[in-house]
C-alpha cells in the first residue's frame, strides 16, 4: 500500500472508531505504526513522529491506561488530519514544514466550537443538580461515615460520571476540572494516610452549581472564575509535583502511555476557554504513572496453547441488565444477515443488501465490544471489514467468499448461544482459523481451508489481540472495570431521561406506558440510529476527514433522543418494513391470553343469565354490549400475540437447503410459499426440527444429481419447495421436491428383508401409503450409503414423533421419478378459530368455519342410497357427495335420523368434500381451541374443546379425521 | 414389598421418622359401598357434579369433559371404571378433582373422578397398611396401592396415577374384565402369602 492508501484507510477507520472496540483500536494503531516506521521524515516532516504519538495514545486506549478515551483519540484525529495535509502539501508541491502539527498549542488549525445543544444541555441540568447534592451529601457524610470507602467510591464514580457529561457537551473547563478532582482523589486512596479532599471536592461542587446556573439561563454563558476550585483542589495535602513529561521521551515500544502533554493539548485543542486555566489545568498529573505495564510478546499467534480451548467470555454476564436483549436481538440479527446473504447470492452487488449484512455485524460487534465479549467483537470486526471491500466494490462475493461469511454468521450463532449455555463454545482455534480466513478473502487470497497449519503472512490484529489477552489480561480487566463503571452510569442516567421524555419524542410508536421497558428500547434505537448514521456519512460519500469531526459529532448527539430527530427518522424510514416490537416474557404473556379466555368466559356467563336478560333498560344493555365488544376485541388482540410467522422458520431453512447444495455439489433451487402462514408460538419452534429432516431428505435422497437429472430430461437444478397453509382449521406446511421419488420396490424389498411386513402379502396390492410409511420406521433407510446429511434412518423416524407428538399427521406422496411431498399437517394446539356450533341432540360440537363450504337442508328426492340405505349420497350442485351422520360417527343415542329434517353441511377436508348431517346449526363465534385434558388419549374426530358462553365444554370436530377414517374403523 | 407404596419408599425400612411419617393421610370415599382412600396430597378440590360434556367414542368411565374455571379436565366415573352397576346421581354425588403424574412427560395434570359420595379425611398409620392381595392371574391389581387396615373396615388405597392417568382405550378393556372378577371378591378376603403377591407382581 503507498501512503496515500494507508492514510485513507486510517482516517476510515478512525472516524468509525469506538473506544470499546478494540480490534478497531488495535487496527488503526497498526496503520500508524506502518506510518511512523515507513515514512522518511525529510520527506514527510512531523508525519511519521505524529504517527507514533497517535500510535501510543491508541495503545493507551487499547491498555485502558488513559483516563478519558474520547479525549485521547482526538491525537488519533489530528494525527490524521496532519497526515491528509501533509499529504496534499505534498502534492501540491509545498513545503510540508509549511503543515501545522497538531499539538502545537496556537497553531492547530482553528477549530470551530461546535455550539452547545441547548436541549441537551438543560436535561443535563436538570439532572446535575441532584447529582451534585449527592456528591456534597456523600463528601459531607464522609467525615462521620463508617465505611468511608463507599462514601469514596461514590463520590468518584459521580465526579466521573460528570466528566463525562461535560465533555459530551463540551464544557470543557468543567471537565478538566473533574479530571483533577478525580486524580487527587485517586491519589489520595493510593497514600492511605492522606485525608480525602473534602474541602476540594465541596469547592468544585460549588463552582460547579454556579456555572450550571449559569448555564440554565445562557447555554453560553462564560465559566464562573475557577482559580478557587484549582487552589481547593491543588492545595489538598497531597498535591502533586505537577510533572509533565514531553512526549519525545517515550519511545515507541517502551511504555505506552498517553503523553500528557498532548492529551492536554487535545482537551485544550477544542476549548474555548481563555489561556490562563486552560494553561493552569495543562500541568495536571496525567496518568503517566501506570505506564509500567507489561511489554508485549507479539509471537504467541499461531501456537496459541489454547487452541482447543472454547473461547472465553467473562463471568457474571447473564447480570447484566440487557444481556437478554443482546442475546435476542444479537440472533435476530444475524438471522437477518443470513437472509441478506442467501438473497446476495442471486444478486452479488446489490448495495443494500450487503448493508443489511454490514448492519447486522457491526451491531452485533457494538453491543459485544459494549459487553467485552472480545471473540464475538472481533469475529465481527473481521467479518465487518470483509462486507467493507464489498461495499466499496473492491471485492466481489463470489461462492468462497460467501461462505466464510456465512460460516461467521454460523460462528457467531453459536457463541450466542453459548452465552446462553445452550451449547458448547467454539474452540479459540476456530475462532482464530475463520478469522484468518476472512482477513484473507480480504486480502484478495482464496480463503483458508479452515487448516490449522495455515499461518498467514501477516496477523497483526489477531495477534495483537491475543497477545494482549495473554499478557495483559489482568490489566485489561481491571482497566474494564473502571470503563465499563462510567458507562454504565451513563448509561443509565440517559436510560431516565429517556423514560422521561418518551413522550415528546418522535419514536412515539413504543407504548409510553412500558416505563422501563421502553426505555431500554430507545436506548437500542438510538444505538441503531447511531449505526445508521455512520454509515449515512459514507454513504454521503464524504471523505474521511470530513467525517471525522462529524463523527465526534455524532458521537454526542447519540447521547440525547431529542437531538436525533434526523437519525431516527431516518432510522424509521428505512426499517419501514420492520414492525416495532416490544420482547415480553412468554409467560407473562401465555398468563395474559389464558385470563383474558376465562374473561371471555365469565362475561359471556354474566351476559347470558337470565336475570340479566331480563333488564330491559336500554341504557343497560347499550353497555352491555359495549362491554362485549370491548372483550371480543381484547381476546382478539391477546389472541394474535401468540401468533407468530413461519418466516422465521423458513429462513433457515433456505440457509440449510444452501448449504446442502454445496456440500452435496447438487443444483438447488428452493422455493418457499405462505411464509407469512401464523401459527402458535410453540408449534413453531417445534416444527424446526421434523422440518429441518424433511428438507434434508428431500435435498439429499429426493434430489439426484444434476447428470442424472439431465439424463432423466429433467432440469438440472433441482427444485425443493416449502409451503405452508392453512386448511380447515389446520396447518399443512408440504415439502415438495422434483426429484426421484420414492422407489417402491426398494422400500418394499427392505421392509420385507427386515419382517417389517408379513411374507405371505401380495407385493402388489400393499398399497402405497402404506409402502411410504414405512420410511418413518426408525432404523429404516434404502440409501445405500449413509452420508454426513442423511441416510441413517434416524430422520423420518424423528419427524413421526415430533410432528405427533404435537397431534399432528405426516403422509408422503410420491411418484416415481417425478419427486415426492411430505405433507406435515399439524393442529393448532393453542389458537382461536372461527367456528360453527352446531346441534346434535343435546350435544353441541364446533366445526372449524374454514372448512365449511355450505348449508342447506336437503329435500327427500336430493337423498340418495347405496348398499341398502348404507351409504348416503347427497346431490349438491349436480355432484354425489357422501353423507356421514354426525351422530353415527359418534355412537350417540340422539339426534335426528331424518335427513330431511336434518341439516346437511358441506364440508371440505384434504381433497375430498363430503356432507355431515347435523340437527341444526346454533351460531357462529371464535373460540379458544383447548386440549381436551390428558388422560383421555387421542379421541376419534375431536381435535380439541371450546368452553361455550354458558360456560359448558364443546369438542371441536377434527373434520378430515372424520373422513379419513374408513366405515369399518368408524362404526 | 413397599416399593409398590410411593409413599413409604423412605420410610418403610425404619421407624426412626416422626409420627406423621408413620402415617399418611387419605380421602376416603365410598363406592358401592366399599370404602376406598386417595392420598390426600393428591386431591386438589371436590366438587359438586356439573355439567358434562361427553366425548364421543370413549370408553364408558370416560364421562366426558369439564370446564373447572377455564381449564378442561376429563372426568371418570369411577363406578364404571371398576365395572360396578351404575347408579343415578345423587345429591352426595361429587367430583374429586385429583392430580395425576403423566410418566411419559413427568408432568402432573388433573382428571376428576365421580365418586358416590366423600366420606372423611382419614389417617392410616402405614404399618396398618397391606399390600394389595393377588387374586391370580386374570386380576389386576396394580392399581391398588395397598390395603389400609382400619378397626371396622378396610380402606382400598388407590394409585391414581394408575386408575386415573393410564387410560386408553385398549387398556381398559383389559381392565374391565379383570375387575369384573374383583367385584366378586370380598376386598378383605384372607390374605395371600406374601410371596404369592410378590410372584404376581414380578409376572
Amino acid at each position: 500500500m503507498n501512503t496515500n492508501q494507508v492514510v485513507e484507510k486510517l482516517a476510515k477507520q478512525v472516524a468509525l472508531l469506538q473506544v470499546e472496540d478494540l480490534p478497531a483500536l488495535v487496527q488503526a494503531q497498526d496503520y500508524l505504526n506502518e506510518l511512523a516506521e515507513q515514512l522518511d521524515d525529510s520527506v514527510y516532516g512531523a508525519l511519521p513522529e505524529v504517527a507514533s504519538r497517535a500510535s501510543q495514545a491508541l495503545t493507551a486506549i487499547i491498555l485502558r491506561e488513559t483516563e478519558d478515551p474520547l479525549e485521547t483519540i482526538n491525537i488519533a484525529y489530528e494525527a490524521i488530519e496532519y497526515a491528509q495535509n501533509v499529504l496534499s502539501a505534498i502534492e501540491r508541491g509545498e513545503s510540508v514544514d509549511a503543515v501545522p502539527t497538531p499539538g502545537e498549542p496556537g497553531q492547530s488549525p482553528e477549530e470551530q466550537q461546535p455550539p452547545i445543544d441547548e436541549e441537551l444541555l438543560h436535561a443535563w441540568i436538570d439532572t446535575c443538580n441532584d447529582g451534585l447534592n449527592e456528591i456534597e451529601a456523600c463528601a459531607v457524610r464522609l467525615e462521620s461515615a463508617e465505611d468511608p470507602q463507599c462514601e469514596i467510591d461514590e463520590i468518584r464514580r459521580r465526579i466521573h460520571t460528570f466528566k463525562g457529561e461535560c465533555g459530551v457537551l463540551s464544557l470543557s473547563l468543567a471537565q478538566s476540572l473533574c479530571h483533577r478532582a478525580e486524580t487527587l482523589i485517586d491519589e489520595c486512596l493510593e497514600q492511605a494516610n492522606h485525608a480525602f479532599p473534602v474541602d476540594g471536592v465541596l469547592t468544585l461542587v460549588d463552582w460547579l452549581k454556579e456555572y450550571t446556573l449559569a448555564l440554565e439561563s445562557d447555554a453560553a454563558a462564560a465559566p464562573p472564575p475557577h482559580q478557587d476550585v484549582l487552589l481547593a483542589l491543588g492545595g489538598a495535602p497531597s498535591a502533586p509535583t505537577p510533572s509533565p513529561k514531553p512526549a519525545q521521551e517515550t519511545t515507541p515500544n517502551s511504555s505506552p502511555t498517553v503523553s500528557p502533554e498532548h492529551a492536554d493539548a487535545a482537551s485544550e485543542h477544542s476549548s474555548n476557554d481563555s489561556d490562563a486555566p486552560a494553561a493552569a489545568i495543562s500541568d495536571s498529573p496525567e496518568v503517566s504513572d501506570s505506564g509500567n505495564s507489561k511489554p508485549t510478546e507479539p509471537n504467541a499467534f499461531e501456537s496459541a496453547p489454547d487452541d482447543n480451548e472454547p473461547v472465553s467470555f467473562p463471568a457474571g454476564l447473564a447480570e447484566e441488565e440487557n444481556f437478554s436483549d443482546f442475546i435476542c436481538e444479537a440472533k435476530e440479527h444475524i438471522a437477518g444477515a443470513e437472509e441478506a446473504l442467501l438473497a446476495l447470492e442471486t444478486t452479488p452487488k446489490d448495495l443494500e443488501l450487503i448493508n443489511t449484512v454490514f448492519r447486522a455485524f457491526h451491531t452485533i460487534k457494538g453491543v459485544a465490544g459494549f459487553m467485552h465479549l472480545d471473540p464475538i467483537v472481533k469475529l465481527a470486526h473481521n467479518a465487518e471489514a470483509l462486507l467493507v471491500e464489498a461495499r466499496n466494490e473492491t471485492l466481489t462475493l463470489t461462492t468462497p467468499c460467501m461462505n466464510v461469511i456465512l460460516a461467521s454468521c454460523d460462528m457467531l450463532h453459536s457463541m450466542v448461544q453459548s452465552l446462553e449455555g445452550e451449547c458448547v463454545p467454539p474452540t479459540n482455534g476456530a475462532l482464530r482459523r475463520l478469522i484468518h480466513s476472512l482477513e484473507a478473502v480480504v486480502r484478495g487470497e482464496e480463503p483458508i481451508a479452515l487448516a490449522p497449519t495455515h499461518h498467514a503472512p501477516k496477523v497483526p490484529l489477531g495477534k495483537i489481540l491475543v497477545d494482549l489477552g495473554l499478557a495483559t489480561e489482568a490489566e485489561v480487566k481491571a482497566a474494564i472495570d473502571s470503563q465499563s463503571e462510567a458507562s454504565s452510569q451513563l448509561r443509565q442516567l440517559l436510560q431516565s431521561e429517556l423514560a422521561s421524555s418518551v413522550q415528546g419524542d418522535p419514536v412515539e410508536t413504543t407504548p409510553a406506558d412500558g416505563g422501563e421497558e421502553s426505555a431500554q428500547r430507545l436506548t437500542s434505537i438510538i444505538h441503531h440510529a447511531k449505526q445508521s448514521d455512520q454509515r449515512l456519512g459514507e454513504r454521503l460519500n464524504l471523505t474521511p476527514k470530513q467525517l471525522a469531526p462529524a463523527m465526534r459529532e455524532q458521537r454526542r448527539l447519540s447521547v440525547s433522543p431529542k437531538k436525533t430527530p434526523a437519525a431516527v427518522a431516518s432510522q424509521t424510514q428505512r426499517k419501514k418494513h420492520t414492525d416495532h416490537t416490544v420482547k415480553v416474557n412468554t409467560e407473562r404473556m401465555d398468563n395474559l391470553v389464558d385470563m383474558v379466555g376465562e374473561l371471555v368466559i365469565a362475561q359471556q356467563m354474566v351476559i347470558q343469565d337470565p336475570l340479566i336478560q331480563g333488564i330491559r333498560e336500554q341504557r343497560t344493555q347499550r353497555n352491555l354490549a359495549h362491554v362485549v365488544k370491548i372483550v371480543r376485541d381484547l381476546q382478539e388482540v391477546s389472541m394474535s400475540l401468540r401468533m407468530v410467522t413461519l418466516k422465521g422458520t423458513f429462513q433457515k431453512m433456505a440457509r440449510l437447503v444452501r448449504d446442502l447444495s454445496v456440500k452435496g455439489g447438487k443444483s438447488l433451487n428452493f422455493v418457499t410459499e405462505g411464509e407469512e402462514t401464523e401459527l402458535d408460538r410453540n408449534v413453531v419452534e417445534e416444527i424446526a426440527d421434523p422440518l429441518v429432516h424433511m428438507i434434508r431428505n428431500a435435498c439429499d435422497h429426493g434430489v439426484e444429481p444434476s447428470d442424472q437429472r439431465v439424463s432423466a430430461g429433467k432440469n438440472p437444478t433441482g427444485t425443493v419447495t416449502l409451503r405452508a397453509s392453512h386448511q380447515s382449521g389446520s396447518i399443512v406446511i408440504e415439502v415438495v421436491d422434483d426429484g426421484r421419488g420414492l422407489d417402491r420396490e426398494r422400500i418394499l424389498t427392505k421392509a420385507f428383508e427386515r419382517g417389517l411386513i408379513p411374507a405371505h402379502r401380495n407385493r402388489e396390492t400393499i398399497p402405497d401409503a402404506e409402502v411410504f410409511n414405512l420410511v418413518f420406521q426408525p432404523g429404516f433407510s434404502t440409501a445405500e450409503k449413509i452420508t454426513d446429511i442423511s441416510g441413517r434412518g434416524v430422520g423420518m423416524d424423528v419427524v413421526r414423533r415430533n410432528i405427533e407428538a404435537l397431534r399432528g399427521s405426516v403422509e408422503i406422496q410420491s411418484s416415481k421419478g417425478k419427486g415426492s411431498t411430505f405433507v406435515m399437517k399439524l393442529p393448532l394446539t393453542m389458537a382461536i378459530i372461527d367456528g360453527m356450533v352446531v346441534r346434535v341432540g343435546a350435544q353441541r360440537y364446533v366445526l372449524p368455519t374454514l372448512s365449511i363450504d355450505r348449508s342447506f337442508q336437503p329435500k327427500n328426492s336430493e337423498i340418495h342410497t347405496a348398499c341398502g340405505g348404507r351409504g348416503e349420497m347427497a346431490q349438491v350442485h349436480g355432484s354425489l357427495l357422501p353423507i356421514h351422520r354426525l351422530n353415527r360417527l359418534f355412537n350417540l343415542n340422539e339426534g335426528e335420523n331424518d335427513p330431511s329434517k336434518a341439516l346437511l353441511i358441506t364440508l371440505e377436508a384434504k381433497d375430498s368434500r363430503f356432507c355431515l348431517m347435523v340437527d341444526e346449526i346454533i351460531g357462529q363465534q371464535q373460540v379458544v381451541i383447548k386440549k381436551l385434558g390428558r388422560g383421555v388419549g387421542p379421541i376419534f374426530g375431536v381435535s380439541g374443546g371450546a368452553i361455550l358462553g354458558d360456560g359448558k365444554v364443546a369438542p371441536i370436530v377434527d373434520v378430515s379425521e372424520l373422513v379419513n377414517t374408513s366405515p369399518s374403523q368408524a362404526a | 414389598m413397599n416399593a409398590n407404596m410411593p409413599t413409604n419408599q423412605t420410610t418403610a425400612a425404619t421407624n426412626v421418622a416422626t409420627p406423621d411419617e408413620n402415617e399418611d393421610k387419605y380421602l376416603t370415599f365410598s363406592l358401592e359401598h366399599e370404602g376406598y382412600g386417595v392420598e390426600i396430597l393428591r386431591v386438589r378440590e371436590i366438587i359438586g357434579l356439573i355439567d358434562i360434556t361427553p366425548l364421543p367414542r370413549t370408553p364408558a368411565y370416560v364421562k366426558g369433559v369439564i370446564n373447572l374455571r377455564g381449564a378442561i379436565i376429563p372426568v371418570i366415573d369411577l363406578r364404571a371404571r371398576f365395572s360396578m352397576p351404575t347408579q343415578e346421581y345423587t345429591e352426595e354425588t361429587c367430583v374429586i378433582v385429583v392430580e395425576v403424574m403423566d410418566s411419559s412427560l413427568d408432568e402432573m395434570f388433573q382428571v376428576g373422578a365421580i365418586v358416590d359420595r366423600v366420606s372423611e379425611v382419614l389417617r392410616v398409620p402405614k404399618e396398618q397398611v397391606e399390600p394389595a392381595p393377588s387374586f391370580g392371574g386374570s386380576l389386576n391389581t396394580d392399581f391398588i396401592m395397598g390395603m389400609g387396615k382400619l378397626d371396622d373396615k378396610v380402606l382400598i388405597l388407590l394409585d391414581v396415577d394408575r386408575v386415573l392417568a393410564e387410560i386408553s382405550v385398549d387398556e381398559s378393556l383389559e381392565l374391565e374384565t379383570s375387575l369384573e372378577a374383583q367385584t366378586n371378591i370380598e376386598p378383605n378376603q384372607p390374605e395371600q402369602s406374601e410371596e404369592t403377591a410378590q410372584q404376581a407382581k414380578a409376572a
